[in-house]
């Protein structure tokens, strides 16, 4: 009986439920909501899903799985924590990147190649990263802090991730999780700031045709983008190269394996480590202070600026052209594709059911991928990450 | 985590910023952007240049166009086809002649629609018999080209075709919705820009179709 004590304070002490404190309870309470909100709500699941499991398993105490390599020469053994190793991927930048593929992949620039003046609203819809950038500055957060918050702004889940991990490790959870969400939120945050930013009429102009983009030009394309960017603006190369690989394999013709696997299989199959890892740094200690509530608040208005700067070039082109630009397009500048440029199309047809955007606001749309990376890379060259 | 080392930042990445130094980043920032996609525009331009004066001179006269445009029909057309066709409508009649066995002269060829209007090319009508065209089979868009006083619907963008709301002979209401598109992962609506009788049907579930390619005709 006495041994029977013994062996269960032993077992109860050695428990997770003896190491558990409020504020990693608490962090399991969060971990569940956001599961519900995957699950239950169909809340953006393919990547809340892993990141709140990630979140979970982060929370449970003792478990070991983030210890770092330990090598013993003399057995020649070792062990290593399983979510250390798969964490690397977000450390050294690895899973953006290849998400960055598989987006390329996913993406037809022919919009964009056939009106590159979209070129100029997806450069405007970057507004928001500077601005909250400096809004970060004045709530205190050091300044390379400041401009991995600021890069939410773009709505650009793996370039924010990307920047974070290179400027701010310990905030990079807090700014996963907010670009997600507001990319998630888009059809709510955009409407209403559509419509304060535009006049009736604007809305209602139907764009003409987008003229026909030949293959070759849409060969040349990613080439030529990445020799230029690349040359330009170095720290954009781990994004903007993989991005116009992808879109070669796409592209090209020849390589419709390659391209069928970085966008489905591969892009899956990132997706997974890289949600499991955002979600494993959620710890209590990084993830339950008052810096996590300024970033999701800043977050969302850098989005919001984003779609004004977006909105507002939006309606000096329509000044300019003399009405034939449709100033919607300009909300679809913030780089979330397709869903900003879904926004631009229901916007658009229910002020006018026979005006159809989705073709055009693809244009600023795929824009707004390059611009939001030549941003992150502005930011990353600055603050040397 | 930035690096200490000044040879690798701009900025210090963690002593507070004066005012200047972080407006003037901002500022900064946001220049770059708009000066690296300008010069993307200009890049792309150029390609687009390039590309079309290679094209240009790879195929200076392209197989003419005009072939697939004029339909043949019965006789009860009366339209007369138009002069500089004249002599492409005669090698038609007679290839439609020799190929369908009718008599020459009891059927005629004529272009029925202003030609940009419909650039695909209309059926054979239903002749005594059936005579095969000439011209290349139509794909896209099989219904005839609209008359005067119809409607033709014709999609807004390339996509599939995801739900047909409509048949023929029914009467439709403007702003009523006559097809669904599914483009980008989204449903969209095609409605009908004014009120009639469907007349044709030419869009059926599950086909691709590009911009301009025939939908629906409303009379």
């Amino acid at each position: 009986m006495e041994f029977f004590t013994r062996v269960i304070t032993a077992i109860a002490s050695g428990s997770g439920f003896a190491a558990l404190d409020w504020k990693t309870a608490l962090m399991l309470i969060i971990a569940c909501v956001l599961l519900y909100m995957g699950i239950g709500k169909g809340f953006e699941p393919l990547l809340l899903v892993p990141i709140a499991f990630g979140m979970l398993l982060a929370n449970l105490p003792i478990t070991g799985l983030f210890n770092e390599p330990v090598y013993d020469a003399a057995t020649h053994s070792g062990t290593v924590g399983f979510m250390w190793v798969l964490y690397q991927g977000v450390q050294y930048a690895i899973y953006p990147s290849i998400i960055f593929m598989g987006i390329g992949a996913m993406t037809d620039f022919g919009p964009l190649l056939a009106n590159p003046t979209s070129l100029l609203l997806g450069a405007a819809a970057q507004l928001g990263i500077f601005a909250a950038f400096l809004m970060a500055l004045v709530l205190g957060f050091k300044p390379a802090e400041a401009a991995a918050i600021g890069v939410i702004g773009g709505a650009d889940g793996p370039t924010a991730i990307l920047t974070a991990s290179k400027l701010a490790v310990e905030l990079l959870p807090a700014i996963a999780i907010a670009a997600y969400s507001y990319m998630a939120l888009i059809p709510m945050i955009q409407p209403p700031l559509m419509k304060l930013l535009t006049t009736k009429e604007a809305r209602q102009v139907k764009m003409s045709q987008l003229r026909k983009v030949s293959q070759t030009e849409k060969i040349i394309f990613p080439i030529a983008v990445t020799i230029f960017v690349v040359l330009l603006i170095p720290d954009t190369a781990p994004l903007i190269g993989m991005l116009m690989l992808g879109n070669l394999f796409r592209e090209c013709g020849v390589t419709e394996r390659l391209s069928d696997t970085a966008q489905n299989a591969l892009i899956n199959i990132v997706t997974i480590p890289l949600g499991l890892s955002v979600g494993f740094k959620a710890t209590a200690s990084s993830f339950l202070t008052f810096q996590t509530l300024s970033i999701i608040a800043l977050g969302l208005t850098a989005f919001l600026l984003s779609t004004a700067g977006g909105l507002i070039l939006g309606d000096v082109m329509y000044i300019l052209t003399k009405g034939k630009v449709n100033p919607l397009i300009g909300s679809a500048g913030v780089s979330a594709v397709p869903m900003a440029a879904r926004v631009a199309q229901n916007v658009g047809q229910k002020e006018n059911p026979s005006n159809f955007l989705l073709m055009h606001a693809m244009g600023p749309n795929v824009a707004g991928v390059i611009g939001s990376a030549c941003a992150a890379g502005f930011m990353i060259k600055v603050f040397g990450g | 985590m930035p690096s200490t080392d000044p040879n690798k930042y701009i900025l210090h990445p963690f002593e507070p910023l004066t005012i200047p130094e972080a407006l003037l980043t901002a500022v900064c920032g946001l220049l770059v952007v708009f000066m690296m996609l300008a010069m993307l525009m200009v890049v792309i331009y150029i390609i687009s240049w390039v590309v079309q004066q290679i094209d240009a001179k790879r195929k200076p006269a392209p197989a003419p166009a005009k072939k697939a445009a004029p339909a043949p029909k019965p006789a009860a057309a009366p339209a007369a086809p138009a002069v500089d066709e004249s002599e492409l409508v005669a090698v038609m009649m007679a290839a439609v002649a020799e190929e369908s066995g009718m008599p020459m002269g009891s059927f005629q060829i004529t272009n029925i629609a202003p030609a940009p209007a419909a650039p695909a090319a209309a059926p054979v009508a239903p002749a005594p018999a059936p005579a095969p065209t000439p011209a290349p089979a139509p794909v896209a868009a099989p219904a005839a080209a609209p008359a005067a006083g119809e409607t033709a619907v014709k999609s807004p963008m390339p996509g599939n075709i995801f739900k047909v709301e409509c048949s023929v002979g029914q009467s439709v209401n403007a702003g009523d919705v006559l097809v669904v598109l599914e483009a980008m992962k989204m449903e969209i609506e095609v409605s009908a820009p004014v009120a009639g009788t469907v007349k044709a049907v030419a869009a059926s579930v599950g086909t691709a179709v590009n911009t301009d390619d025939l939908l629906v005709t409303i009379g």
